[in-house]
């Protein structure tokens, strides 16, 4: 009787240690939105550092007063190449899409879709022009395009750096440098580059 | 007459130990322990955006990290989404001052509010 109520027990013991157990395995997810204050720091890139790098860029933008105008107008940017030179496949639109958005906001800047170095960003410029030849279309709605050149460019470069600080740590940095052109006399008038350090262990590979 | 000398000592010493809390600043508790802010500068920028600035000075023996953020405030006092306004961190190195300063996302923001807190 005493033997059946050990066996009972020892039973209980490790149905609840595996209950513990499975418990512990069971994978946590947590939604992270952007701005949150205790958003996870990762070994790579994420849009936390895409965010931090393009507010820290269009904030040195606006302090130069490199676009700014008297005449009244906005300045029109096309983006050029931004050149990824990490061991991570990024899509640097990731970076350039959040400045537009802070440069269109200022109201200093509009970018333009219909002229890019691969032809429009946009592709609808091109086929607006076909149709006029529709004859679903009403003509009276249709209107004369007028693309508007742009004044300023905006290329760049991403690269990154790895450097072991001892055995067992290693310091991945990760550069954004951007230069903005103006396009009438091909001069940069502004330069700025942002640095983003992540001490990591030195058996991780970021890419 | 050595007691109403106490009694007025006493209410002087806790004037002075009061915070008195800074316009448009919000500093959390523990923050608020081992910084000395220094009255909030604003202005416009170059590009007709409101530009804040906030310095002061860490009194505390270590490097404190801090988190903060400014939150661009539209004439209704609606929050102005932006980059400008999300959380950032800083270090702030011990008996040594500091400064924070950004630029409104917008021409709309009229006004703003800062948040300081201690990052733990």
């Amino acid at each position: 009787m005493q033997r059946q109520g050990r066996i009972k027990l020892s039973q209980a013991v490790v149905l609840s240690l595996l209950v513990v157990l499975f418990a512990g395995c069971g994978s946590q997810t947590r939604l992270i939105r952007p701005g949150m204050s205790d958003v996870p720091t990762v070994e790579g890139l994420s849009n936390n550092d895409f965010e931090q790098a393009a507010s820290e860029v269009v904030q040195s933008m606006l302090r130069s007063g490199s676009i700014d105008r008297n005449d009244g107008k906005k300045n029109i940017l096309v983006i050029s190449s931004i050149l990824n030179d990490s061991m991570q496949r990024i899509d640097t639109d990731q970076l350039i899409k959040k400045i537009r958005i802070e440069l269109l906001q200022s109201g200093k800047v509009k970018t333009t879709t219909a002229i890019g170095l691969n032809g429009s960003e946009d592709v609808m410029n091109q086929k607006y022009s076909q149709l006029s030849s529709s004859k679903k279309v009403n003509k009276s709605t249709l209107v004369r395009q007028r693309f508007t050149a742009p004044n300023l460019s905006l290329s760049g470069r991403i690269f990154q750096k790895n450097n072991r600080i001892n055995s067992s740590l290693q310091l991945t940095e990760y550069y954004f440098q951007l230069t903005l052109t103006d396009l009438s006399d091909g001069l940069g008038v502004w330069e700025g580059e942002v640095a983003i350090g992540k001490e990591t262990s030195s058996n991780s590979v970021s890419w | 007459m050595i007691r109403y000398f106490l009694l007025a000592a006493l209410f002087v010493l806790a004037g002075c130990a009061t915070v008195r809390p800074i316009d448009n600043l919000e500093l959390g508790p523990a923050a608020s322990r081992y910084l000395e802010i220094s009255p909030i500068r604003s202005g416009i920028a170059s590009s007709n955006l409101l530009r804040v600035g906030l310095s002061g000075f860490n009194t505390s023996i270590t490097t404190k990290q801090v988190r903060y953020r400014f939150a661009w405030l539209d004439g209704s006092g609606f929050e102005l989404p932006g980059l400008s306004a999300r959380w950032q961190y800083a270090s702030l190195q011990a008996k040594e001052s500091f400064s924070l300063e950004m630029i409104a996302p917008t021409p709309k923001a009229s006004d703003y509010k800062i948040y300081l807190f201690d990052a733990k």
